[in-house]
């Protein structure tokens, strides 16, 4: 099992921290600067951001419902599961990205939330295949952490975006003044 | 009597199983599909299609952007998309998949293709009764939203045809969902 963990790994940390990525940066796209660095970076930032605190908290949550299964495996196989699961982001991420690069749509929300879902019923067949039984607390604690992620998103990337603004506005006041100081 | 019967039975089964690929499509791949007739599955990808296109027009409609032809010309887009795109689409899936040794027929592949847009189905009822009611514009939050949610099952049908290979599942399915994606774009800017 523990060659199992390793192989791969490298692979479904990237994509992972990929598709985040490309949630927030799609999400946080300004319409009159689409290719802005700083909204680029902010978006990514706070995309990878909210990836490691999804993941972290299914770690958590899952890790402590499933101690026996720690005892027989080791410690990274819950971290196994949930990996496995969140690659189903994949296709979600590069939707999301058609949508506001080539298709120009301002509110790509249900990319993440379908994605989320998703992810958290892949997440539940990933640890039944380990385990080789399905059990209530596995099936329903990724769908119930994905679903309250979802609603966070929703109700946060508004926020962000506002926030965006100023994080734009600030950078451009440092590059004036950086200018004037080189003149 | 009998038959009366068997009907009510075949109704319940069709709806269990419509349900079933929207919240645990697993389950009815393993117990249901076998079950269901591939001619009755295309009437789902059919109606989902046709749903999510009828509120395309209907959006269009109410924007003032075209006249209130659009409305029936985008429904029976979106019918001949569910009907004929989606089963063709189903019949490439099991084509490709035929190169992974993937063990299931092709009415099979269909069948379990078409339903996964059960979900976009039942997104595309409530849109309309949005739309309809309360006049809102419901194409990207139903209609779309509908189809992404066909994403999971569209996975694990990949799943089931070559006994779990992920990655090949999360490359189809990306494909498959950014091809639907562009040609509603399309279609809705003829």
């Amino acid at each position: 099992m523990n060659e199992e963990i390793k192989k791969g790994k490298g692979l479904r940390t990237l994509l992972r921290n990929l598709s985040f990525a490309s949630f927030g940066s799609a999400a946080l796209i300004y319409a009159q600067k689409p290719l802005s660095p700083v909204f680029l970076i902010f978006g990514i930032v706070v995309g990878i951001s909210f990836g490691i605190l999804y993941k972290s908290v299914l770690s958590l949550l899952l890790g402590l419902s499933n101690k026996e299964l720690k005892v027989e495996h080791g410690n990274k196989i819950i971290s196994l599961g949930i990996s496995r699961g969140l690659l189903f982001l994949v296709p979600f991420a590069v939707m999301a990205l058609l949508a506001a690069y080539i298709m120009d749509w301002t509110i790509t929300t249900g990319f993440v939330s379908a994605g989320l879902m998703t992810a958290g019923a892949t997440i539940t067949m990933e640890l039944e295949k380990i385990k080789g039984k399905g059990t209530v607390k596995n099936s329903l604690l990724p769908l119930g952490v994905s679903f309250v992620f979802s609603a966070l998103w929703s109700v946060g990337i508004g926020y962000m975006a506002i926030l965006s603004l100023y994080v734009d506005g600030g950078v451009n006041i440092l590059l004036s003044l950086a200018n004037g100081l080189v003149k | 009597m009998i038959s009366l019967k068997n009907e009510e039975t075949h109704k319940r089964l069709i709806f269990s199983t419509i349900l079933s690929m929207m919240i645990n499509p697993k389950k009815a791949m393993k117990s249901k599909i076998d079950q269901i007739p591939w001619f009755l599955s295309i009437l789902v990808s059919g109606l989902a299609f046709g749903l999510f296109f009828l509120q395309t027009g209907l959006d269009l409609f109410k924007t003032g952007l075209r006249s209130s032809n659009i409305i029936f010309i985008s429904m029976g887009a979106g019918l001949a998309y569910g009907l004929i795109v989606i089963p063709l689409m189903g019949a490439l899936l099991w084509l490709v998949l035929k190169m992974f040794d993937g063990e299931k027929s092709l009415s099979w592949t269909i069948t379990s293709f078409s339903l996964s847009y059960s979900g976009a189905m039942i997104y595309g009822i409530f849109g309309l009764v949005f739309s309809l009611v309360f006049g809102w514009k419901t194409a990207i939050a139903f209609g779309v939203g509908g189809v992404l949610w066909a994403t999971g099952p569209i996975i694990t049908t990949i799943r089931e045809i070559t006994k779990g290979k992920n990655g090949l599942g999360i490359i189809l399915a990306t494909v498959i969902g950014a091809l639907v994606l562009l040609s509603w774009t399309l279609l809705a800017n003829i």
